[in-house]
């Protein structure tokens, strides 16, 4: 029974929580990203456009920084989005991964269906976790 | 809870209303530029150095006198209005020296080079986003013909109306009046937002030379 292996399920999101969490972190990243570029366009360039009045003095002044500015908005940040969710998937796989695996294993030690220990990755943020609950279930046997 | 309710809708509907009335402008608008402090509603917009904008309140009627030395500057006034409502704009301008333009020409110029008016009147209709403000400048010039809409050099958001041209009326004093509505399809092929200001400008920072014009008499907003 020791050698039963706890796989990972192949699929993108492990659980509902890894999805919620991968949501968050996303809308961490995009919602700032939105305000902060409506606060460039409107707040910045709107209100210095409202000031020069003048449409040729905006052409001249405003539209090219403008046109600056978006450029590197456009190729900065879905570069830095991709960044932050590429981690923050990696990192809340580890974490909301083995949770459901964890407990599906504990459901079946009650039902008696299984014996041994909890099968986790040391990369895996529950593995602590998994081995007091590992000495726990010696404990228990003995 | 039904009273807090209908006093918040209360207020909220007092706000609006006062907000709209404060914001209302008394149309039609007319600056005849007959007193000293003609100018002091106005705002100076420089672009390329100042042009000389002054009020001649006993000569005339009163005017305001341009005096551009291969210089851009505008004199701007907010002012909002619904132009198909109240389409109608109207002016006088007098045109003493246009701007040299043979220079350019020389010098094998391009447009831009070439981009000065003696005498222009701008309608602006702003956008919430400002890439998509609009402008119609009214322009008399020395060669262009009369009825040219251009764009310009500078923003295709901009369309050149030129209303008057040549020489033949230089140093009298012109009527022009115009149906900002019907220019606006004509010139963008689409219908006009609303105006929030409007601009008079003597330039001629492109061409390096002078020009002077003189304008009176602007009514702004009114229908017939």
């Amino acid at each position: 029974m020791d050698n039963i292996k706890n796989k990972r399920k192949g699929w993108f999101f492990a659980n509902k929580l890894h999805r919620q969490a991968l949501l968050l972190v996303f809308l961490a990243a995009f919602v700032p990203t939105i305000v902060v570029a409506f606060c460039l366009y409107y707040l910045i360039f709107n209100i210095t456009a409202s000031e020069f009045g003048i449409p040729e003095i905006i052409a001249y002044n405003i539209i090219p920084a403008a046109q600056k500015v978006s450029t590197i908005l456009l190729i900065s940040a879905p570069i830095t989005i991709f960044i932050i969710l590429f981690f923050a998937y990696k990192i809340t796989h580890k974490i909301f991964g083995p949770f459901d695996r964890i407990i599906r294993e504990i459901d079946e030690h009650i039902a008696g269906k299984r014996k041994g220990h909890i099968i986790l990755r040391k990369s895996d943020k529950f593995w602590p976790l998994a081995e007091r609950l590992n000495k726990l279930l010696d404990k228990a046997e003995t | 809870m039904p009273k807090i309710r209908f006093v918040f809708l209360f207020i909220l509907a007092l706000v609006i209303i006062s907000a709209y009335y404060c914001l209302a402008y008394d149309l039609p608008r007319f600056f005849p530029f007959n007193k000293e402090n003609a100018l002091s509603e106005w705002q100076e917009k420089i672009f390329k150095n100042k042009v000389l904008y002054r009020v001649e309140p006993k000569r005339e009627g009163g005017y305001l006198l341009a005096k551009s030395d291969k210089a851009c500057s505008g004199i701007f006034y907010k002012i909002k209005f619904n132009p198909k409502e109240y389409p109608l704009v109207s002016w006088k301008w007098k045109v003493i020296t246009f701007p040299d333009k043979d220079r350019a020409k020389k010098t094998y110029g391009g447009w831009l080079e070439r981009d000065d008016y003696a005498a222009r009147v701008y309608i602006i209709f702003p956008a919430f986003i400002f890439t998509n403000t609009r402008a119609i400048e009214y322009i008399w010039d020395e060669t262009l013909p009369e009825g040219t809409i251009l764009t310009s050099p500078y923003w295709h958001n901009i369309k050149l109306v030129v209303i008057e041209s040549g020489r033949i009326n230089i140093g009298q004093w012109v009527l022009a009046e115009r149906n900002i509505y019907e220019d606006y399809r004509r010139a963008f092929r689409g219908n006009a937002g609303g105006v929030g200001a409007i601009a008079l400008m003597t330039d001629t920072d492109n061409t390096l030379s002078t020009a002077e014009a003189l304008y009176k008499e602007i009514n702004v907003g009114f229908k017939k």
